[in-house]
């Protein structure tokens, strides 16, 4: 079991119940509250986020080269369209 | 590696390959750049299509040996994972099309997308035994989109590509289904064997390779494909009318009779391999103009 930390902060945030009927459902439900449990990835969860955070960058900078190196290519045909 | 086969790599080897056989037997040219970009926009567009397929079809697939190793139902992807990336993929590829090559390309893209997904997987497959018929002309599209990627429309011969794929997929698919009806007929997939009986299938298998294997012969009445294409199309569609007529006299599919399924794997196996050569031969003639041309048969 995780200790409960003694930050005012928290224990204030805490003490803050969440509204009944619609009010609260749209003005606090989505209100994170502190419970001072933390989730702890293991070795291979860690790297897995890793490897995905990796794989979705290396997509984004591929996907920003394409987009450049076709706009280059339909500028260069266009303009030896429109040069002869 | 797992978002790999979420993309269903062996479905996208051929539908890239017809792809790129319509992209190289259209007429004109394409900066081979943007001709490549466009066969990657087709690759992804069929990965995003069968991860959203995955996607619907978990709870089916879980109940099937054929599929249940897929990364959704054996819960190595999240199903909101495969829903955002398959998602998030058709939007790309059909961004790519319409940058790289013609509207209409990236139109057929989409459409074809929307066609699998919607009209297939979450309608048809579950509700009516022509499901294959009918979403069978999703996997049609590949050439024709990859004709319109250069011309910017679709011709006639386009269609007759569409059309070759499009009569094939039944008797290719029926084939398979002969031996996996019953996890079908468990997961509640109105497949033909499942509804109508190992008998009607066999029966209509016949018919569908009847029509198929004389209009493989098409590309030749229009001058698309040439000699060597009609060399191919013709001993492959004896080939394929052979294992055709072979399941047809079999009991293939039947209860208790598994010695006859042999002939149905066969028959499976012949009709990959005549899509494959014909696509291939249409990309060797229209790819290597010197072999095509002395031949005087149709046109480059």
């Amino acid at each position: 079991m995780a200790k409960e930390p003694s930050n005012p902060t928290i224990e204030a945030s805490a003490a803050v119940q969440p509204r009944a009927g619609l009010a609260g459902a749209v003005f606090d439900s989505h209100e994170a509250i502190f419970t001072g449990e933390y989730v702890t990835l293991t070795a291979e969860q860690a790297k897995a986020r890793k490897h995905r955070g990796q794989w979705i960058a290396l997509g984004l900078i591929t996907f920003c080269i394409l987009i450049f190196l076709i706009t280059m290519t339909r500028m260069g045909q266009n303009l030896m369209v429109g040069g002869s | 590696m797992d978002f790999v086969r979420l993309m269903k790599p062996r479905v996208m080897s051929l539908v890239v390959f017809t792809a790129l056989a319509g992209l190289v037997a259209a007429p004109g040219d394409m900066h081979p750049f943007t001709a490549a970009v466009a066969i990657l926009a087709v690759a992804l567009g069929s990965g995003a299509a069968g991860a959203l397929n995955m996607w619907y079809d978990a709870d089916i697939d879980r109940l099937m040996a054929r599929t249940a190793h897929r990364p959704v139902p054996a819960g190595l992807i999240a199903p909101a994972d495969a829903l955002g990336f398959g998602l998030i993929m058709s939007v790309i590829s059909v961004m790519l099309m319409a940058l790289a090559a013609t509207p209409l390309a990236a139109a057929l893209l989409a459409f074809s997308i929307v066609f699998y997904v919607v009209i297939y997987t979450m309608w048809l497959k579950r509700s009516t035994a022509q499901n294959i018929v009918i979403g069978g002309a999703a996997g049609a599209f590949p050439p024709v989109i990859g004709w319109a990627a250069v011309t910017g429309n679709a011709p006639i011969d386009a269609w007759i590509l569409f059309g070759l794929i499009f009569l094939w997929t039944p008797p290719h698919f029926w084939a398979l289904s002969l031996w996996t009806s019953k996890e079908y007929a468990r997961a509640g997939v109105p497949m033909l064997p499942v509804t109508r009986g190992a008998a009607e299938t066999r029966r209509q298998i016949l018919i569908y390779t009847l029509i198929v294997a004389p209009f493989g012969l098409a590309p030749v009445a229009t001058g698309l494909g040439g000699w060597i294409y009609l060399v191919v199309a013709s001993l492959g569609g004896i080939a394929f009318l052979y294992g055709a007529v072979r399941v047809f006299f079999s009991r293939a599919g039947d209860d208790n009779v598994r010695a006859d399924l042999r002939r149905a794997h066969v028959l499976f196996g012949i009709s990959i391999i005549y899509l494959f050569a014909l696509f291939a031969a249409l990309l060797i003639e229209h790819a290597l103009p010197m072999v095509y041309w002395p031949a005087g048969l149709g046109a480059g």
